[in-house]
């Protein structure tokens, strides 16, 4: 399987002026990321994840190691040409609409006007903003700006996505749908390095993870290898009685057992606003 | 090219977009205006009197222009954090520093060029005689401008906006005060000051050099072609030094 992303002893300190020592962000980080993959870096603020996006999109200079994107240096406008970047909580130009922005950054790429049209309207209708594309960015909502944040990402069709905090900021509903595309990328083969704080969202779709703690890599590896499994086992079943639940437990006990917790299995409270979320919208429809 | 392009591209529109522009722009053509027809002076004095005033309001609003746009070109970038989109996409900070450049360039000068042809316009209608050499004048101030911008804008490279607009003012008082600090420089005994004054008029840009003013309203005939391309050629070399210095502070920005 071919590394997209390469980053071998990487550390940033960040130094200001006047300060006799600076503050470590980074410290010898080691990560290696395959093509395909959805791989992402957790941690608490300040452990390291911005800057580790930083430094590979360009925006950051590593203090020492080194971090190569489809084997090239991190700097080479190649890479850039295959990638694509969501900044954490993005903002854009006031005075451009949805349809501009993406306009002027697919210009970037040199992508020819009639292809640029058509690429356009295939992200808005992406990110549900086919309808919003003609209105000023400064009426965006939060959750707009975020759309339309991971469709300016998309604008090359890149190989690799990068995007920083991708659901920080957004209410339910806009965190499950930013989530939901996230999770088409990698149907579409792209490779998928996020980083997130947000540990359900991370094990919900990511394939790898790195943990991340004061700029050093604590874990790395496949979520259901980085979860231990313990030494209890979890039955999930339907239309138990109380008397059958006795003989299990008497079974359970014959067998040098015991069971420690019986109850009903309940969806999570997201499951449950969304449902209730979308029938309000639907009713809305229907009375419309 | 295309990166510059694009990125000058959009800082036309967001210039243009800007209320600052469209006010000095609207305030600049109403003095003007405003100047020409509601001055009463003597024969023979009007002439001169409404030439001069024309070409300082023009000169002040496009400095002004200078300052505030240069200014707003990198720092909201970073401040705003739209820099991290754009330089992530296939555009070379030497690129970004450069579009941004020629876009509000674009803009000076053709806030410039409409102030002069307003100007002109106006002197015509009041005096009913065309002042062609007028136009000269206001032709070679976006250089000036072009100055005046790359350097605020090196400036915003490395400090707050504040201190930027503050650094620009007072480049400008002493770029157009050369030939006075030059004459309080000769006339000093005192060898620090006299080479304090000579590497600050070095160092500094001579706005003087595209100050026109007294020689076209005095018909002073001393814009020769040679002397022309030696101020076109002075205010470009100036203006590709300081960007060059500005893509280098650029370069290791980091954000």
């Amino acid at each position: 399987m071919e590394t997209v992303v390469s980053i071998q002893g990487l550390t940033k300190v960040y130094r200001s002026l006047g300060a006799s020592r600076g503050v470590l962000a980074l410290d010898d980080l080691n990560l290696e990321i395959n093509q395909g993959e959805m791989f992402a870096i957790v941690g608490p603020n300040g452990s390291g994840k911005t800057t580790t996006l930083k430094i590979l999109t360009g925006l950051l200079f590593p203090t020492a190691g080194t971090a190569t994107i489809f084997g090239r240096r991190v700097s080479d406008i190649e890479v850039k040409r295959r990638i694509g970047f969501m900044p954490e909580a993005p903002y854009f130009y006031d005075h451009l609409t949805g349809n501009e922005l993406l306009h002027y950054y697919a210009s970037l790429f040199g992508i020819p006007k009639r292809a640029r049209e058509e690429r356009i309207d295939e992200l808005l209708t992406l990110v549900g903003m086919q309808e919003r594309r003609a209105m000023p960015l400064r009426q965006y909502s939060r959750g707009m700006l975020q759309r339309i944040g991971l469709a300016q990402a998309l604008i090359n069709d890149p190989e690799l996505l990068i995007l920083d905090e991708p659901t920080s900021g957004l209410d339910p509903i806009g965190a499950y749908q930013i989530r939901g595309l996230i999770s088409e990328m990698r149907q579409r083969g792209k490779t998928v390095l996020l980083c997130s704080h947000l540990l359900n969202e991370v094990e919900a779709i990511c394939d790898r993870v790195g943990v991340l703690h004061r700029g050093s890599l604590l874990a790395v590896g496949r979520v259901d290898e980085l979860l231990p499994e313990g030494d209890a086992t979890r039955i999930v079943a339907s239309g138990v009685t109380e008397a059958a639940l006795e003989k299990i437990r008497e079974v359970v006990r014959a067998e040098g057992g015991e069971v420690r917790e019986v109850g009903g299995e309940r969806g999570t409270l997201e499951d449950f606003f969304i449902e209730k979320v979308r029938g309000g919208q639907q009713e809305q429809e229907q009375e419309d | 090219m295309r990166a510059i392009g694009a990125i000058a591209k959009n800082t036309i529109a967001e210039a243009l977009h800007r209320i600052f522009v469209q006010t000095v722009l609207a305030f600049a053509v109403l003095f003007i205006v405003g100047g020409t027809f509601l001055s009463y002076l003597g024969p023979g004095m009007e002439e001169k009197v409404l030439q001069d005033l024309g070409l300082s309001i023009i000169t002040l609003f496009s400095m002004l222009m200078a300052i505030f746009i240069g200014v707003g070109l990198i720092q909201p970038e970073v401040e705003r954090r739209t820099v991290y989109a754009l330089l992530a996409k296939p555009v070379r900070r030497h690129e970004f520093v450069l579009g941004k450049f020629l876009g509000a360039l674009v803009v000076i000068a053709g806030c410039v060029w409409l102030m002069g042809g307003v100007f002109v316009l106006a002197i015509f209608a009041k005096q009913h005689v065309w002042q062609p050499a007028l136009l000269s004048a206001v032709a070679i101030l976006p250089l000036a401008a072009a100055i005046m911008m790359a350097v605020v804008m090196l400036f915003s490279t490395f400090t707050s906006s504040l201190l930027s607009v503050l650094f620009g003012f007072v480049v400008w008082g002493i770029g157009f005060s050369q030939s006075t600090l030059e004459y309080l420089g000769e006339s000093t005994e005192n060898r620090f000051s006299r080479t304090m004054i000579g590497v600050i008029n070095t160092v500094l840009p001579d706005f003087g050099n595209f100050d026109w003013r007294l020689i076209i309203v005095e018909e002073l005939n001393l814009i020769t072609p040679d002397v022309m391309l030696k101020i076109i050629g002075y205010g470009l070399a100036y203006v590709a030094v300081v960007l060059a210095l500005t893509i280098v502070v650029f370069n290791e920005k980091q954000f």
